[in-house]
């Protein structure tokens, strides 16, 4: 009896994010995948953040601003929802797999712990676009030991034209990362979810681009 | 009504045409001449067209002037084309890209026999690059050059961020990305202080915290901005290797060019040139080679020379020629001297809905592909194409070919168009024309005699002798060998020379209008061919000219048919005073015939003038106007001269109802005249032609052969009776070519050609009394005819004198008063 086809979540805090993950995920539809699903992750600090006085914004051009409310960022929840849904509906039909999406008030890193349990892969969009080419970073808790995920961050690699780097999940790894450009990082959904909240959010600060957590018997 | 004497016989059959003896021929065929044959009786113009092969000199351009069909063109050229044969082969010119200003294209002028392999080997460069780039830029050593690269360049970003981070980490302060930037937030014990703990911080607490967030905020500005300046270095980083590694291709390949052509300069210089802008746009070899990944046929075989994309780079070759098999210089003519056709055109293309061009556009006319050696063009059609002539001459003027646009030279459309180089012009042109055009061109444009100073002239006639039939017989013979017709006997050539004779409407002389007796001679070899004949004989040529009279002959035939049924009025048997038929000829393009024309002449008193009837109703052509003014001149200087003139008299073309030209029938309308003055009858079955001068003598008219047969026909339709005949002036008597069927009737004494000197001559056959000298005593006889018309005139000048001295009659007499006679 053959496995089921694994279960596809994109993950993002805005739209922007989400279709830099939905790109990944498209690198990802080569192998059969069974139901997507798309959960947008609305941050509530930056609005709160920015009620408090002289909160300023730096857009991501350098330019200084005063901090947009928190109206402003829900409508731009709002319409980011939208887009993102219409976007993964069209994934969906592409994919020819049936589809799910939901919106959430939360942190990405504290959403994304409540919900990668049920999904096989999870995709998380994170970064700006950039022209630079980034490298596909396999994140192993096990050290340097090839891991049962090395064969999808290899093919990932090769689909991207990155170079694939592995690297260990300690703070000097953290740290390495931090001065990488990732095209992608590649963690198994175990070892991310036993980061705890704090752990991966400092995992997903130091990668500053799309993150797959993926169940072993996915990859 | 009285009837004249019979009156005198009339010239001898044997002068009324003059057959060429075949047995003067050395030869029985015209299968026996071998070699071509030079044109006859055009030594002159042929001349001309030689020196305008041979001179070297600019503008010694020729003008061929002559009637259609004497060989102008045939021999322009032959001449010219054995003159091209001794001619160098001119220089290629091609069209090339200025990479500099796109809109100036640049000529380059190669040796003959470059331009095309010069094409293909920039055909098969851009096909090669278009393999090579792509596979260079897919290489792995490309590929990781470019890779060490973007990760140098992404790294440099992500660590200038990371360091940000980490320098905000060690004050507390968080860096938060959101949707829309980024935001700082206090940390304490690593978790961020949320807005409701910041507000319980002490006034002091917030304010430090405030003021390292807001330094924080400039300094992650600057970090932030400082990356379009890092994405510009990279960029330039990367064109720099793109630019390295694509030169290391395009100099392998462009060399092998280079190498190719090493001894021509100019060559060496436009690739030098290419090579840069291949380097610079070797985008444009990627873009194409993503593209035909989904191109329906692979790369092997969709060219890649042949994407507009790459016409940057092509050759436009402007004139080419085969490496081997040309040689000497060229001879063009060109059928449609359209402008476009003449100096060259730029096409243009729509694209998005505009006229757009490039240097591949520009195409050749027929002035560069004779460009070196000879062009011959109509002259006719030229001046007729706008701007034609206009452009040709300033061709030549400059000595260059500069194309330009009719439209955009009349402002017609306003579109992005070219400034080619101008291509150095070296040629000479040979126009073909009429006399006419040639006398109006050097009448009215001062550009012509500067710019064609040589004219060669055509006559349409030579002169009959036993060398210029050798000539003829020579050339003809040439003419049926080049159609593939059978050759000539010598009977038929002969036969042929005396239809040139009767062409030229002189005994003395043959006609030059090859074409129509070329025609002539295809058409008896259709004959010959019909009968079984080998060869085209004497009768073959005699059918061919029957039938091509017979097709031709319908309006003649319908006019004799009126004449036959009484409904135009001409007798030919009587006689009657004041009338007389005059003669004329009919004219249809190549074909011509004679007819009948009954003229006549009433007279009273009157103030001396002389109503010309065709005139006042404007049916006469100034020359016939002129034949009665002198008619008049010849009346009052003759008769009478001691009185006033007091004649008015009236003269009228009966039933012409088309106009009347030409003073050939002023000797008739004079005999009118004279025989309506004189009360003496004139014999109806005589007709006349002639002009008259002033002094009464017959001056020689055209047509006289047709007139004649014209005449001729009339009088066979009603039965010859042998006192009918034709007067004609004595100078007509050596253009008499006459049908057999006239000769035979001469012969049998059915009819006659009776040759006059001077009016007093016609005078006296017409009417059958002596026209009568002045006596010693100045007087007419009075019985003669003269003495009869100087009576009547005295009789009218007496009258008047009566009728002006008469009291009951006042005003009578005035400068235009008539008055009852």
């Amino acid at each position: 009896m053959s496995a089921p086809a694994p279960r596809l979540l994109v993950g993002a805090g805005s739209f922007a994010e989400a279709r830099r993950a939905l790109r990944l995920a498209e690198l990802l539809r080569g192998r059969a995948l069974g139901r997507v699903g798309g959960l947008l992750l609305a941050d509530p600090l930056p609005g709160r953040l920015a009620e408090l006085p002289g909160q300023r914004l730096v857009s991501f051009g350098g330019e200084l601003s005063p901090a947009p409310g928190r109206a402003a960022f829900a409508r731009l929840a709002s319409g980011d929802a939208r887009a993102f849904e219409a976007a993964l509906r069209a994934f969906a039909a592409q994919a020819g797999t049936g589809w799910s999406f939901e919106r959430r008030e939360a942190e990405l890193a504290e959403g994304l712990l409540g919900a990668a349990a049920d999904w096989d892969l999870v995709v998380i969009g994170q970064g700006a676009d950039t022209a630079a080419a980034g490298r596909v970073v396999l994140v192993s808790a096990r050290g340097n030991a090839p891991g049962p995920l090395y064969p999808l961050a290899a093919d990932l690699a090769g689909r991207m034209g990155a170079d694939l780097v592995e690297s260990g999940l300690d703070a000097a790894g953290r740290a390495r990362l931090g001065r990488m450009s990732v095209a992608c990082l590649v963690i198994d959904r175990a070892d991310a979810l036993a980061l705890g909240r704090a752990g991966l959010r400092a995992l997903l600060d130091a990668a500053r681009g799309p993150v797959l957590l993926a169940a072993p018997r996915a990859g | 009504m009285a009837a004249t004497a019979s009156g005198p016989e009339g010239l001898p059959a044997e002068r009324l045409q003059t057959r060429c003896d075949p047995s003067a021929f050395p030869f029985a065929s015209t299968a026996e001449l071998d070699g071509p044959a030079d044109l006859i009786g055009q030594e002159r113009a042929l001349d001309a067209i030689r020196l305008a092969g041979a001179i070297p000199h600019r503008d010694f351009n020729v003008f061929a002037l002559g009637p259609e069909g004497t060989g102008r063109h045939s021999a322009l050229m032959r001449i010219l084309g054995e003159a091209a044969a001794d001619r160098p082969r001119p220089k290629d010119w091609v069209y090339v890209n200025n990479f500099e200003a796109e809109h100036k294209p640049r000529a380059i002028g190669l040796p003959a026999g470059v331009a095309i392999p010069l094409r293909a080997a920039m055909q098969d460069l851009v096909d090669d690059l278009a393999s090579d780039l792509p596979a260079l830029f897919e290489s792995d050593d490309y590929q990781s050059q470019r890779r060490a690269i973007e990760q140098e360049f992404s790294e440099e970003e992500e660590s200038s961020l990371e360091e940000f981070a980490e320098r905000a980490r060690a004050e507390d302060i968080a860096l938060l990305r959101t949707p829309m930037g980024f935001m700082l937030s206090a940390l304490r014990d690593g978790e961020l202080v949320k807005p409701d703990d910041y507000r319980k911080l002490d006034e002091e607490e917030r304010a430090e915290i405030d003021a390292k967030i807001a330094r924080l905020q400039e300094e992650l500005a600057v970090v932030l901005r400082e990356a379009p300046r890092r994405a510009k270095r990279h960029r330039e980083r990367v064109e720099a290797l793109n630019a390295a590694m694509a030169k290391r291709v395009v100099d392998a390949r462009v060399a092998e060019v280079a190498e190719a052509f090493d001894t021509i300069p100019d060559i060496q210089d436009f690739v030098a040139e290419l090579r840069e802008d291949i380097v610079a746009n070797a985008e444009l070899f990627l873009r194409r080679a993503a593209q035909s990944k989904d191109a329906p046929f692979p790369d092997t075989v969709g060219k890649a020379h042949m994407d507009p994309v790459f016409g940057r780079y092509a050759v436009n070759v402007m004139v080419g020629q085969e490496a081997e098999t040309e040689t000497g210089a060229p001879l063009e003519h060109e059928a449609l001297p359209t402008l476009d056709r003449v100096v060259g055109r730029i096409e243009h293309a729509t694209h998005m809905g505009s006229l757009v061009t490039n240097f591949t556009m520009i195409k050749p006319g027929a002035l560069h592909r004779a460009n070196g050696g000879f062009l011959v063009l109509d002259a006719r059609r030229i001046l007729s194409e706008p701007y034609a002539w206009d452009g040709l001459k300033r061709c030549l003027r400059n000595g260059e070919i500069t194309i330009s646009s009719l439209g955009e030279r009349m402002s017609l459309v306003s579109t992005t168009s070219l400034e080619p180089d101008p291509i150095p012009l070296d040629l000479r042109v040979a126009l073909v024309g009429d006399r006419m055009l040639h006398a109006l061109l050097v009448m009215l444009d001062p550009d012509f005699a500067r710019l064609f100073k040589l004219q060669a002239d055509f006559d349409d006639v030579a002169d009959r002798d036993d060398e210029t039939l050798m000539g003829f017989a020579r050339l003809f013979g040439s003419q049926a060998r080049a159609a593939g017709l059978r050759a000539l006997t010598a009977a038929g050539v002969a036969r042929l020379a005396d239809e040139a004779a009767r062409l030229a409407g002189d005994t003395e002389k043959l006609s030059l209008r090859l074409e129509a007796l070329g025609n002539l001679m295809q058409e008896a070899d259709h004959y010959a061919g019909a009968r079984g004949g080998e060869e085209i004989g004497a009768g073959d040529i005699a059918a061919a000219v029957t039938a091509r009279e017979r097709r031709a002959s319908r309006l003649r035939d319908r006019m004799q048919e009126a004449i036959r049924r009484g409904t135009v009025l001409i007798d030919t048997a009587g006689a009657e005073v004041g009338q007389i038929n005059g003669l004329s000829v009919i004219g249809l393009g190549d074909y011509a015939f004679g007819r009948p024309s009954r003229i006549t002449a009433r007279v009273r008193l009157g103030a001396g003038k002389l109503v010309d009837i065709e005139r006042e109703v404007e049916l006469g052509g100034p020359l016939h106007s002129k034949g009665v003014m002198i008619l008049s001149g010849y009346l009052t200087g003759t008769y009478a001269r001691d009185l006033p003139f007091s004649l008015h008299a009236s003269l009228v073309f009966e039933q012409s109802y088309g106009g009347v030209d030409g003073d050939s029938a002023s000797s008739a309308e004079l005999y009118a005249l004279l025989s309506a003055l004189a009360g003496l009858p004139i014999d109806q079955g005589l007709a006349v032609t002639g002009s008259i001068n002033q002094k009464g003598e017959v001056q020689p008219i055209g047509g006289v052969n047709e007139k004649i047969e014209g005449f001729f026909e009339t009088c066979a339709a009603r039965g010859l009776t042998g006192r009918q005949g034709v007067l004609i002036p004595e100078a007509n008597v050596a253009h008499l070519m006459l049908r057999d069927e006239v000769v035979e009737a001469v012969r049998a004494g059915g009819f006659r050609v009776i040759p006059v000197s001077h009016i007093d001559e016609g005078v006296g056959i017409l009417t059958g009394t002596p026209a009568g000298t002045r006596g010693e005593d100045g007087e007419f006889p009075p019985e003669s005819v003269n003495g009869r018309v100087d009576a009547a005139l005295r009789r009218f000048a007496e009258a008047r004198r009566a009728f002006v001295r008469a009291p009951s009659h006042p005003g009578a007499g005035g400068p235009d008063g008539e008055g009852a006679p």
